[in-house]
C-alpha cells in the first residue's frame, strides 16, 4: 500500500456515503427499483448482501473489505423484472454480471452496474488465524497506516492488527480488476489513496498461483487421488459452490436433474468426484476467479484448484490471455483450425 | 419446554489424562464389536467419524474447541444410508434388508448436539410410525455428552431452552480444571461408570460437587441468546387460524439473499429431511436414503412440475416457520438447538438466531391475530 | 431422558420390521381405466399371503407403490377393505414413477407399503347424506369410499355421485358409473363431460355449473370434492352458493411425498403432514393452514 494509507479509512467512509447518495438518487428518480449491495451483518464480521429497494434503507449500504458474497449471481432472480436493478459492484461482481450477461441469463439493458474501488476481500479463516479469532466472532475492522486495526465485540478501541495482505482471500491477492472494469459508471475515482492501492500491481500473480495447481498436477496419480479423494470425503453435496458461482447459471442443472438422472443422491466417493469435475468443466473457459465457491464451501474444500487447472489449460493451450474476463467468444466457444489436437 | 434437571446417581472423577479409560469403559458397555464416533478432521473440516479409541482427540481439545463444523447426525442418520436391496429375477423380485449398524459410542457431543437427538426422537422414533435403522442406532449407541467450559461467539443455546451443561445422553462429563465429573443421566449410561471405576484411574466423587461444577457452566450465557428472546412466537394450536407469521412481510426482506445451497439443513443436528431414491444398478440394486433440503428449489416440486414453493421467500419461510413455529406447536420443542453452525456456516448470514430475533419483533408489533385474519398479514 | 426400546407398528399387522422396505407383490391384471391409456387400474396381491390377507385400510387411506429400479408413488386405494381380494391402484401416468408403472404387466413385481394417511372420517359421516364430487382422475380418490358406503348401506343416508371427465371415454370405472352404483338402493349418479360426442347424450357442462344444477341440499349432509386443483377451486364456490359450510366439505390434498409416514419433512401443511394428519381434511380445518398447496 502507498504512503497515503492513513487516509484509507476515511476514503473508504467517503466512499460508502457516495454509495449511499447515488443509491438513494437512482431509486428516488425510479431509474432503479432496487440496489444490491452489502450490509452489516447481525453477527458476525462479513457483510451480508443487501437489497435495497426503498430509499430510506440505502444507509443501510457499507463498503470495504468486509463485505463478501459475490453479487452476480442475484440477478437471475432480480433481474429481468420490467425495471432495472443496480449492482454495488467490485470487481468480482462485475466479471460476474458480464458473464450472466455474455451467457444470455440476463440482459445488458436490466443491471446497471456501479463500480467501486476495492482492496480486496478478507478471508474470515485467514484473519481467524492471523488474529486468533473463532468462526462466527464479531469484528469491526478499520484499515490503519500499518495494517488492519481490529475492534472484538466487547472491547473499547481498536487494536493493531495482521496486515491486509496477509489475510486476504487467495483471488484477491491476485486481482486484477480491482479497478472494476466494464461498469456503467465508477464511483470513487476522486480517493486517490483507493485509486492508487486498487490500481497497484496485485500482491502476486494469476500465474504465481496457477504455480501451486501445477505442483499438485504434477504429483502421481496416486498421489492426486489420494488427496482429492480425502477433500471429496468431507463434501457434503450442498450445491453452495454451484449456487454461489456466476458462472453456474443453468435453470435445471444436470447435475440436479431427476428425469433423467444422470448423477446419484448417495453421497459416496465416484459420486462427489463427479459433481465437482463435471461442474469444473462446465464452467471452464467461463471461470471469472471470483472464488466464490471456495468461500461458501462450508467444508474448506480447494475448489480453486480445479478452476485454476483448467484456466491454466486454457492460456496455455488457446493463448487467451486473461481467461477469467468474458470475451467476446469464450475460448470453448469457437475453434481455429490450427487449434492443438493431438489426439488425431 | 423447561430444561432437565442435572443427573442424581453415581458420579466419578477422572483425570483429563485417563480419557481413554473412560473410552475402553463406554465400549465395554456398548457391547461386543462396538465402533467410536469421535470429532476427526477430515480435509479442513471438523467432522464425526468412526476412529480407533487411539485416534480420539485428547481431553484438552474439548477445552480448546468449541464445536466440530459438521453435526454428529452422521452417527445416527447417516448423509448416505441403505433402506434395502433388491435382486429381481425373472418372475421373482427380492427385497433385503441390509444387515443392522454395530453398536456404537459417541464421544464428546456437546450438550446442544445430545439434545438434538432427544428432538429427533419425537419425529423419528416416537410417531405413529418409526424410522427404523434410526432406532437401531439409537439404540445401541451410547452418547457421551461433553459440557461446554466455554461458549462460542456463535453459540446460542439458552436462547433454545438450553444451556451450556444442559442434561442429555448417556453419560455426561463436565471438565473441571484438569479433571473431569463424569455422572451416569440414563439406566444405560450406569453400566460405562460401572467399567470405568473398575480401571483405576477414576475416584468417587459426590453429586454435591458435580452440580456445584454443572452448575457454574450452566450459567454461562451467550450474545445470541441474550438478543433473541423467543417468547412471543405464535405457537398457534391447531384449529385458531395459521400462524401469523405465515403472512408476515420478514420473508419478503429476509430471503432474497438466500442461495438456496442446502448448507444450514445440513451442518444443522436437527435438520431430518431425506430423500429416498432408487440406484438400480443392471436388475439388481439399492434404494438408499439420503439428506436433502427444503431450500433446494425441486425440494417441494410434484410428478407434473407444480410447485408450491417456487421462490426463495417460501423456501426461506418453511425453514424457519418448520423450527420455530409448526414443529412446536406438533411436539412443544424447538426444532433448533442453538448450536451455531447455520450461523457459522451460511455464506450470507441467513440463519437462526437473526430470523429468530425479526420474527419475534415482527410477531410482537402485529399483537394477537385480528378476527378473520386469516393469513396473518394484518389485512 | 431414558430410551425404551419399541416396536414399530405399521398398516400390514405383521411384526415390525422398517416401514419404509416395500413388501413384493404381484399385479394379478392391469385394466384401463381412461380411453387415452392415462390412467390404468393396477391389481396387486402382496406376495406373501399372511401379509396379504392380514392388511387393512379404510377408504381414503393410500399405500406407497414401487418399480424398484424407479422409485415410489402415493396412491390412494381403489379397492375397499369390505370386498377382500386385490389391492387396487387406479394410477395417471404422470412423472418417472407413474410412467414405469404403466410400463408393467400382470405377472410382473412391485412393491407395496401402507396404510398411510388419516382415511375418511367414517364415524363422523354416519347417518349423512353423501354427495361425491369427482373430475377426471380424481374418482380413483373416492371410489373406494363409494363402493364402501354402498357395502355398508344402512350407515349412510342419500348418495349422490357427480362426476365429470374430458370426454365419455376418460370416465374412470365404467362399469360402477353405469351398471353397478346406479342400481344401488337411494344412490343415483350424474354424469356429465366437457366436451360431448357420438358416444354421449348426456349432460355437457363443467362440474361446478352442473352441480349447482343439481341443487344438491345441505341439510344433513356431507359432501367430498376431488379433482384437479381448478375443478375443485370452483366446485367450493359453487357449494358456498348452495349453502354448505366448510365443516360439511371434504377434500383429499396432495402433495409430493417422499416416505408417506411422516418422517421426511416433506409434505407439510404448516404443522400438518399430508401423510400422516391427511390427505383427508375439511375445508374448515384446510382453512386453518397455510395455503402452500
Amino acid at each position: 500500500m502507498s504512503a497515503t494509507t492513513g487516509n484509507l479509512q476515511q476514503e473508504l467512509a467517503q466512499l460508502a456515503e457516495a454509495v449511499r447518495a447515488r443509491a438513494v438518487e437512482l431509486l428516488s428518480s425510479g431509474e432503479v427499483s432496487l440496489v444490491i449491495g452489502h450490509q452489516r451483518p447481525w453477527i458476525g464480521s462479513e457483510a451480508i448482501p443487501a437489497f435495497v429497494k426503498a430509499s430510506e434503507r440505502a444507509a443501510d449500504l457499507v463498503v470495504g473489505p468486509q463485505c463478501a458474497a459475490v453479487l452476480a449471481g442475484y440477478l437471475m432472480d432480480e433481474a429481468g423484472q420490467g425495471t432495472k436493478v443496480a449492482v454495488i459492484a467490485r470487481g468480482c461482481d462485475a466479471l460476474g454480471v458480464r458473464r450472466l450477461i455474455a451467457d444470455r441469463r440476463i440482459a445488458e439493458e436490466d443491471v446497471h452496474l456501479i463500480g467501486l474501488p476495492c482492496l480486496g476481500r478478507i478471508d474470515p479463516v485467514k484473519l481467524g488465524a492471523a488474529a486468533d479469532l473463532e468462526p462466527g466472532e464479531t469484528v469491526d475492522f478499520e484499515i490503519g497506516s500499518g495494517g488492519l486495526r481490529l475492534r472484538r465485540a466487547g472491547d473499547e478501541g481498536f487494536t493493531d492488527g495482521p496486515q491486509l495482505s496477509e489475510v486476504l482471500a487467495d483471488s484477491c491477492l491476485v486481482c486484477d480488476v480491482r479497478k472494476p472494469e466494464g461498469c456503467d459508471e465508477l464511483l470513487g475515482e476522486e480517493l486517490s489513496g483507493l485509486m492508487a492501492a486498487a490500481t497497484a500491481p496485485p500482491v502476486r500473480t494469476m500465474a504465481e498461483w496457477e504455480a501451486e495447481v501445477e505442483e499438485l498436477a504434477s504429483r502421481s496419480p496416486d498421489d492426486r487421488y489420494t488427496f482429492w479423494a480425502e477433500q471429496f470425503t468431507a463434501c457434503i453435496r450442498c450445491f453452495a459452490c454451484r449456487n454461489g458461482c456466476p458462472a453456474c447459471s443453468c435453470r435445471v442443472c444436470s447435475l440436479d436433474s431427476y428425469q433423467p438422472k444422470w448423477l446419484g443422491h448417495p453421497t459416496e466417493l465416484p459420486e462427489q468426484f463427479m459433481f465437482h469435475f463435471i461442474r469444473a468443466t462446465d464452467v471452464a473457459g467461463r471461470c471469472v476467479a471470483c472464488g466464490e465457491c471456495a468461500r461458501v464451501c462450508p467444508a474448506n474444500l480447494p475448489l480453486m484448484y480445479l478452476n485454476l487447472k483448467l484456466m491454466h489449460d486454457i492460456r496455455s493451450l488457446f493463448g487467451v490471455d486473461r481467461p477469467h474476463v468474458p470475451q467476446e467468444i469464450e475460448p470453448l466457444g469457437k475453434f481455429e483450425s490450427d487449434d492443438p489436437e493431438e489426439f488425431m | 419446554m423447561t430444561a432437565t434437571p442435572f443427573p442424581t446417581g453415581k458420579v466419578l472423577r477422572l483425570p483429563g489424562s485417563s480419557l481413554d479409560q473412560l473410552v475402553q469403559a463406554a465400549l465395554r458397555a456398548a457391547g461386543d464389536g462396538a465402533v467410536l464416533y469421535a470429532p476427526v478432521k477430515s480435509g479442513e473440516t471438523w467432522t464425526w467419524d468412526v476412529v480407533a479409541p487411539e485416534a480420539a482427540p485428547q481431553a484438552e481439545w474439548w477445552t480448546r474447541t468449541v464445536n466440530t463444523d459438521l453435526s454428529p447426525k452422521n452417527a445416527m442418520m447417516p448423509q448416505t444410508e441403505d433402506i434395502a436391496t433388491w435382486r429381481n429375477r425373472f418372475r421373482d423380485l427380492e427385497i433385503i434388508e441390509p444387515p443392522p449398524p454395530p453398536p456404537a459410542v459417541v464421544l464428546g457431543l456437546r450438550p446442544c448436539d445430545a439434545a438434538s437427538f432427544d428432538i429427533l426422537d419425537d419425529i423419528l422414533y416416537d410417531g405413529e410410525f418409526m424410522d427404523e435403522t434410526y432406532r437401531t442406532r439409537r439404540m445401541r449407541t451410547l452418547l457421551l455428552t461433553w459440557a461446554c467450559a466455554r461458549t462460542g461467539p456463535a453459540c446460542g443455546c439458552d436462547a433454545f431452552d438450553l444451556t451450556p451443561a444442559a442434561t442429555a445422553g448417556d453419560v455426561m462429563i463436565y471438565p473441571d480444571g484438569d479433571d473431569l465429573l463424569v455422572a451416569a443421566v440414563t439406566d444405560r449410561g450406569g453400566p460405562v461408570l460401572d467399567h470405568l471405576a473398575q480401571g483405576g484411574g477414576a475416584r468417587d466423587a459426590t453429586v454435591d460437587e458435580m452440580q456445584q461444577v454443572a452448575g457454574a457452566l450452566a450459567a454461562q450465557t451467550t450474545e445470541i441468546g441474550r438478543r433473541v428472546k423467543l417468547d412471543d412466537l405464535p405457537i398457534d394450536k391447531p384449529g385458531e387460524g395459521p400462524p401469523q407469521a405465515f403472512g408476515s412481510a420478514i420473508w419478503d426482506d429476509l430471503a432474497p439473499r438466500c442461495l438456496s445451497c442446502g448448507t444450514c439443513t445440513y451442518v444443522c443436528p436437527t435438520c431430518y429431511c431425506f430423500a429416498v431414491n432408487d440406484e438400480p444398478r443392471g436388475s439388481d440394486g439399492r434404494r438408499v436414503r439420503t439428506w436433502d433440503s427444503c431450500q433446494y428449489k425441486d425440494f417441494f416440486t410434484m410428478a407434473g412440475g407444480h410447485n408450491p414453493r417456487p421462490s426463495k421467500v417460501e423456501r426461506v419461510r418453511q425453514r424457519f416457520m418448520h423450527k420455530l413455529t409448526y414443529h412446536p406447536e406438533r411436539y412443544n420443542r424447538w426444532l433448533c438447538v442453538g448450536c451455531g453452525r447455520c450461523v457459522v456456516a451460511c455464506p450470507v448470514g441467513l440463519h437462526i438466531a437473526e430470523v429468530g430475533a425479526v420474527l419475534a419483533e415482527a410477531m410482537r408489533q402485529l399483537g394477537p391475530a385480528k378476527e378473520g385474519d386469516l393469513d396473518g398479514s394484518g389485512r | 431422558m431414558a430410551v425404551v426400546d419399541k416396536q414399530c407398528k405399521c398398516g400390514s399387522g405383521t411384526p415390525a420390521r422398517n416401514p419404509l422396505i416395500p413388501y413384493v407383490a404381484t399385479i394379478e391384471k392391469v385394466v384401463d381405466e381412461a380411453e387415452s391409456g392415462s390412467v390404468r387400474n393396477f391389481f396387486v396381491t402382496i406376495d406373501d399371503r399372511e401379509v396379504h390377507d392380514s392388511f387393512s385400510y379404510i377408504p381414503g387411506q393410500c399405500g406407497m407403490i414401487s418399480v424398484l429400479g424407479v422409485g415410489e408413488s402415493m396412491i390412494a386405494y381403489a379397492s375397499t377393505p369390505t370386498r377382500p381380494g386385490p389391492l387396487e391402484f387406479a394410477v395417471k401416468a404422470a412423472g418417472r414413477n407413474t410412467n414405469a408403472l404403466h410400463e408393467l404387466r400382470a405377472g410382473q413385481k412391485v412393491g407395496v407399503r401402507g396404510a398411510y394417511g388419516n382415511g375418511f372420517p367414517l364415524e363422523a359421516m354416519k347417518g349423512k347424506n353423501i354427495i361425491y364430487v369427482a373430475g377426471g382422475i380424481g374418482m380413483s380418490g373416492l371410489r373406494s369410499m363409494v363402493n364402501y358406503s354402498l357395502d355398508r348401506r344402512d350407515d349412510f343416508g342419500r348418495i349422490q355421485v357427480v362426476y365429470g371427465a374430458r370426454t365419455r371415454g376418460e370416465l374412470c370405472f365404467k362399469e360402477d358409473l353405469f351398471e353397478n352404483w346406479p342400481k344401488a338402493p337411494d344412490t343415483s349418479v350424474h354424469l356429465t363431460v366437457d366436451v360431448g360426442d357420438e358416444t354421449w347424450d348426456g349432460p355437457v357442462a363443467l362440474i361446478p355449473p352442473y352441480l349447482e344444477s343439481l341443487d344438491p341440499s345441505p341439510e344433513g349432509s356431507v359432501v367430498i370434492v376431488c379433482g384437479p386443483p381448478i375443478m375443485i377451486k370452483y366446485t367450493l364456490i359453487s357449494l358456498d352458493k348452495l349453502g354448505f359450510r366448510p365443516e360439511q366439505i371434504i377434500l383429499t390434498m396432495e402433495l409430493k411425498m417422499q416416505c408417506g409416514i411422516g418422517i421426511c419433512g416433506r409434505c407439510n401443511l404448516g404443522s400438518q403432514y399430508v401423510c400422516q394428519d391427511g390427505p383427508v381434511f375439511t375445508l374448515a380445518e384446510l382453512e386453518t393452514l397455510p395455503d402452500e398447496y
